[in-house]
């Protein structure tokens, strides 16, 4: 476990780049960068030009970097040769505020999710010069909270709070290569939906993520459900959709580490292993778990009136000022910090701190 | 706060769809269901059985149907929880399955906003306490997130 103290203030949203040697960090309406300097990771450039909270930070393979901000804006950023960074802002086209953002894995598209119920899908346009969005509008009727790509880097998933998971086609003529078929579809056009899925309680969806090979899709509900869905054909219910009603407060990020088990973290601030197949999932084990951890619970101490106090209103007389777990406060993102189709390690960011944590028991 | 923030943008924008809950599939409980379900109730409270009388009561939860009916099944659920002796609770509520523990919660949050359930708030506020030390504070977070409701 490599625990990077970034202060306290809270973080929206963390990207390490594909080598490590850069951490992008989104707080307020700033964006830190951190460069590994081999034994840690030491502040070098801020990137100011977002008038409001930046609500997400992502670095492609190209080491260029996206930010996304409730000023409706995104940005982005690329490394000129004397270190400084050149912003190019993109045209959204939306009336409220840029929720989240994701490079594909190919690097040339971006998917910005808002609150104006859109997805817009972001290329480059050479001759002008210019960033291009084109907009996935239909069916979604509430704010997409979370945006994640396919392997192939041309579908696209959704999570919104109308309780929907959603795939969509985020196919761009001229850009991306006709995609092999698989159980998503086979003709896909950009907007195309190949999946809907929703579960009873219809709780609003926090993150959605795909397994490494594309062909199954988790997301985390804010009932604390984890489900996982595995496509049959395209046009054809899917072969499976199976749920896991967990113990734990709800989960606001996961990803896949392979095909059998996946990585939730969220309000209990420390991330959780599930594994399984289509026949069935359930939760394996905690990273970080509380209940085992040795950190002393540290009590501040006090005064006889507090300690009465403490007693009539809470019925104890401890006061605990942190938790038993690295994070102190809520898990905002989780990613995969090594490895794609076995990840080993994942990295999370919430409160002022980056933690790098192994996958393993 | 600046002023663009306080317009209701909302009512600019033709295609908003704020208010547009989705619908819930309604479970088809009828008044008739209820009734049944409180002679049902009545009987095995009577033979002792407030576990038995408990999971029959919150098996079908009237999700989608009208508040009439809504509100005798609460009746027909307070009923049980307030018959039930005190030193029963803890081994009623662990003999009830996840599912039908949410929909507790939900009932007891619901009958502590009615007048006759808060009459009896201590008694209610007791089987809360059960049901989050069997359940986990994930019953209150369902209940609340559920659109689904009794």
């Amino acid at each position: 476990m490599q625990v990077i103290e970034l202060g306290h203030e809270s973080i929206t949203d963390h990207s390490f780049s594909a080598d490590k040697s850069l951490l992008a960090v989104a707080r307020g309406n700033r964006v830190e960068l951190y460069f590994n300097t081999g034994s840690r990771y030491e502040l070098g450039t801020t990137l100011v030009g977002h008038e409001k909270t930046v609500t997400a930070v992502d670095i492609n393979i190209f080491n260029q970097i996206v930010t996304c901000s409730q000023d409706r804006n995104a940005l982005v950023w690329e490394a000129q040769k004397d270190g400084s960074w050149k912003q190019t802002l993109v045209l959204l086209r939306i009336n409220r505020a840029a929720t989240c953002v994701r490079w594909s894995p190919n690097g040339v598209k971006f998917a910005v999710g808002s609150g104006a119920r859109v997805i817009a899908v972001c290329y480059y346009e050479h001759d002008n010069d210019w960033w291009i969005a084109k907009h996935i509008k239909k069916p979604l009727k509430s704010t997409v909270l979370s945006v994640a790509w396919h392997p192939n880097s041309v579908l696209l998933a959704a999570a919104t709070t109308d309780g929907h998971a959603r795939v969509f086609s985020g196919y761009v003529k001229g850009v991306d290569e006709r995609p092999e078929p698989s159980p998503w579809g086979e003709r896909l056009p950009f907007q195309t939906m190949c999946g809907d899925f929703t579960d009873d309680s219809a709780a609003w969806v926090h993150d959605v993520a795909f397994s490494p090979s594309g062909d199954a899709l988790a997301w985390v509900t804010h009932d604390s459900s984890v489900l996982v869905a595995y496509p049959s054909a395209p046009e054809q219910p899917p072969r499976a959709i199976v749920a896991i009603a967990s113990s734990f407060l709800p989960f606001s990020s996961v990803v896949w580490t392979n095909e059998t088990q996946l990585v939730a973290a969220g309000y209990d601030c420390h991330p959780v292993v599930f594994e399984g197949t289509e026949s069935g999932w359930t939760f394996a084990y905690s990273i970080d778990d509380p209940a085992r951890s040795n950190k002393a619970s540290e009590v501040r101490e006090q005064s006889a009136l507090n300690m009465f106090r403490q007693l009539d209103l809470k019925g104890t007389q401890d006061v605990q000022t942190t938790l038993p777990t690295v994070h102190q406060n809520a898990i905002k993102t989780l990613r995969a910090f090594e490895g794609t189709a076995n990840v080993t390690k994942v990295s999370t960011s919430g409160d002022g701190k980056v933690v790098v944590f192994a996958v393993s028991e | 706060m600046s002023s663009f923030r306080q317009i209701d943008v909302d009512r600019l924008d033709p295609e908003s769809v704020v208010n547009q809950i989705p619908e819930v599939a309604p479970s088809g409980v009828e008044l008739g269901d209820v009734q049944a379900l409180e002679s049902q109730v009545k009987q095995l409270l009577q033979s002792g059985k407030g576990a038995e009388a408990l999971a029959a009561a919150l098996a079908r939860p009237p999700y989608g149907s009208s508040e009439q009916v809504k509100d005798a099944q609460l009746k027909v659920v307070t009923s049980v929880l307030t018959t039930v002796r005190a030193s029963e609770i803890p081994t009623i509520v662990e003999s009830l399955d996840t599912t039908s523990r949410v929909v507790l919660v939900k009932y007891l949050y619901k009958a502590m906003g009615v007048p006759s359930g808060q009459a009896n708030g201590s008694v209610l506020l007791s089987w809360l306490e059960r049901a989050v030390e069997f359940g986990g504070q994930v019953a209150i977070v369902r209940h609340i997130t559920d659109r689904r409701t009794v």
